[in-house]
């Protein structure tokens, strides 16, 4: 709720409305709701029991989640990236290897190789291109005035300012759409591209896989490069040992 | 007063804040250029674009943009996928079509399903994210306005979001009537009277948001309450897309349609064989 300073309309623009009696009435004040009203009948409010004592309360409560939650709505398109590094690089190939038989064993890990090297290139690529736009987007919530003004009736805001953009349902929504139109629409596809070129040389340098044949995407083989290390996993070996 | 100041010039500080070096400043300031640069001509520019105000005139219900970029991202590069497929010419026809529609059902199925569980997911989130900020209070206690509100618990926020004005109003009772007390006993003579007033229609919160906005208000916890909201929806997106519905619904689909595909053709055969 914000009482704002008192306002006179001395034009003669303004139309009758019994309702704006009904305003008035608060001495001069012209009072705005942003939140929205529960009714009084509701369900028992919650309490939160045993609040910053639960495993998901420590969590919460840790510095480096917190930056973390930060980090999504600042750097919104590294985050996305780095979702896409936790599941397709770690959690798609687990899942994949361990659903996998004895047939398709080979088939999961190259797939699991595959997975990582692209969630991979996708992390690396989108954090160092989007560096600068994430810093330029920095500047302009530091400064809206600077970069903004003029666009009061476009955010419904009375002036630019940090406080008064905050509650701007447009700046937030063209603001998202701004800071992850350069990676998921502008550099979508080069990406993609990119990361398809990139996959043959990562898997046959990294992991020391090598494409055989070139027949279809489902009946692809592949090789193992004479790599002690990919034998002893080929075979099932410990490879701490 | 002078020897002071002359003295405090002269305290030396052994530690304080480090010093930048020298070798980097070009290309910090070079830098710095270029982000100006973007601020100016990428992101102000798009703000003031004849598109964002279209936009913003077609979108007004529209609330959350993080999921519908991600799906549009999604779709542009499904759709790069499936133009790939048919165009690739080591496939032959039949194969080729196989697979786009095979990557057309894929992106529909991610696509639907993740809209469904991040909407599904809001009204529970809601409830997290209150209860990531009540952590937050109880850790940093400034955040809670304790100078008008007093020592609340965070534990209560639910409460507390429905009855803050009552807190405050009350507040407000024992302010006004300290300061009757003082003027009986001679004080505010020849100044003006400090007049407090309670919160007109005051407003119960359902939304965290809205609470922190208009009653907490503190910067940095809108800014993690927007990331809470942004975490869901990246997080449901990116599961749906690139493990729910690849390993967990495609490949057991791809199984079973594989097994319906082999004893059809067995049931062919032996059909062949009787004829």
């Amino acid at each position: 709720m914000k009482i704002h300073s008192i306002q006179y309309d001395t034009s003669l623009k303004q139309r009758y409305n019994p309702a704006d009696k009904m305003k008035g009435y608060n001495a001069g004040y012209n009072i705005t709701f942003n939140g929205s009203r529960a009714s009084t009948s509701e369900a028992a409010v919650k309490v939160f029991n045993n609040l910053g004592k639960t495993f998901g309360d420590k969590i919460f409560r840790s510095g480096k989640f917190q930056k973390l939650v930060e980090v999504f709505e600042e750097k919104t398109v590294v985050a996305q990236a780095l979702v896409a590094l936790v599941v397709a690089g770690v959690l798609r190939p687990a899942t994949n290897m361990a659903m996998a038989g004895k047939k398709d064993k080979e088939d999961s890990m190259y797939a699991a190789a595959h997975a990582i090297s692209s969630a991979v290139i996708g992390f690396v690529v989108s954090s160092i291109v989007m560096a600068p736009f994430d810093k330029a987007f920095k500047k302009i919530k530091a400064e809206p005035k600077k970069y903004l003004t003029g666009l009061e009736k476009l955010f419904g805001v009375e002036e630019i300012g940090k406080r008064k953009l905050e509650k701007s349902l447009p700046y937030k929504k063209i603001s998202k759409m701004a800071q992850m139109i350069p990676d998921s629409i502008v550099l979508g596809i080069p990406k993609a591209m990119m990361t398809i070129a990139l996959i043959p040389p990562i898997l046959k340098y990294v992991f020391g896989w090598e494409k055989k044949s070139n027949k279809t995407q489902n009946t692809e083989n592949f090789v193992f490069m004479d790599k002690p290390v990919f034998n002893k996993f080929k075979e099932g070996g410990n490879l701490c040992k | 007063m002078q020897v002071n100041s002359v003295n405090i010039q002269k305290t030396a500080f052994s530690g304080g804040a480090p010093v930048k070096s020298k070798l980097f400043k070009p290309v910090t300031k070079k830098y710095d250029e270029l982000t100006d640069y973007i601020a100016k001509n990428y992101y102000s520019s798009f703000y003031r674009s004849k598109f964002a105000k279209w936009f913003l005139d077609k979108t007004k219900n529209v609330k959350n943009m993080t999921t519908h970029m991600s799906a549009v991202g999604a779709t542009l590069i499904s759709g790069m996928y499936t133009i790939r497929t048919l165009q690739n010419d080591k496939l032959d026809h039949e194969k080729r079509k196989t697979l786009a529609i095979n990557d057309v059902m894929t992106w529909a199925i991610s696509t639907t399903g993740a809209y469904l569980l991040d909407g599904k997911l809001a009204k529970w989130w809601d409830g997290v994210t209150t209860r990531f900020v009540a952590n937050y209070l109880l850790d940093n206690p400034k955040a809670k306005r304790s100078r008008t509100f007093g020592d609340w618990n965070p534990a209560d926020i639910n409460k507390f979001m429905g009855n803050w004005y009552e807190v405050k109003n009350k507040k407000i009772d024992a302010l006004n009537k300290k300061i009757e007390t003082e003027i009986a006993n001679g004080a505010y003579k020849g100044s003006r009277k400090p007049n407090l007033h309670h919160v007109e229609n005051p407003v119960r919160y359902k939304n965290i948001r809205d609470f922190n906005l208009d009653v907490l208000k503190n910067k940095h916890l809108t800014t993690l309450i927007d990331g809470m909201g942004v975490l869901k929806s990246l997080f449901v997106f990116g599961m749906v897309y690139r493990y729910i519905v690849p390993v967990l619904v495609m490949k057991p689909a791809n199984k079973i349609g594989a097994y319906i595909h082999k004893k059809n053709a067995e049931k062919q055969e032996q059909n062949s064989k009787a004829v």
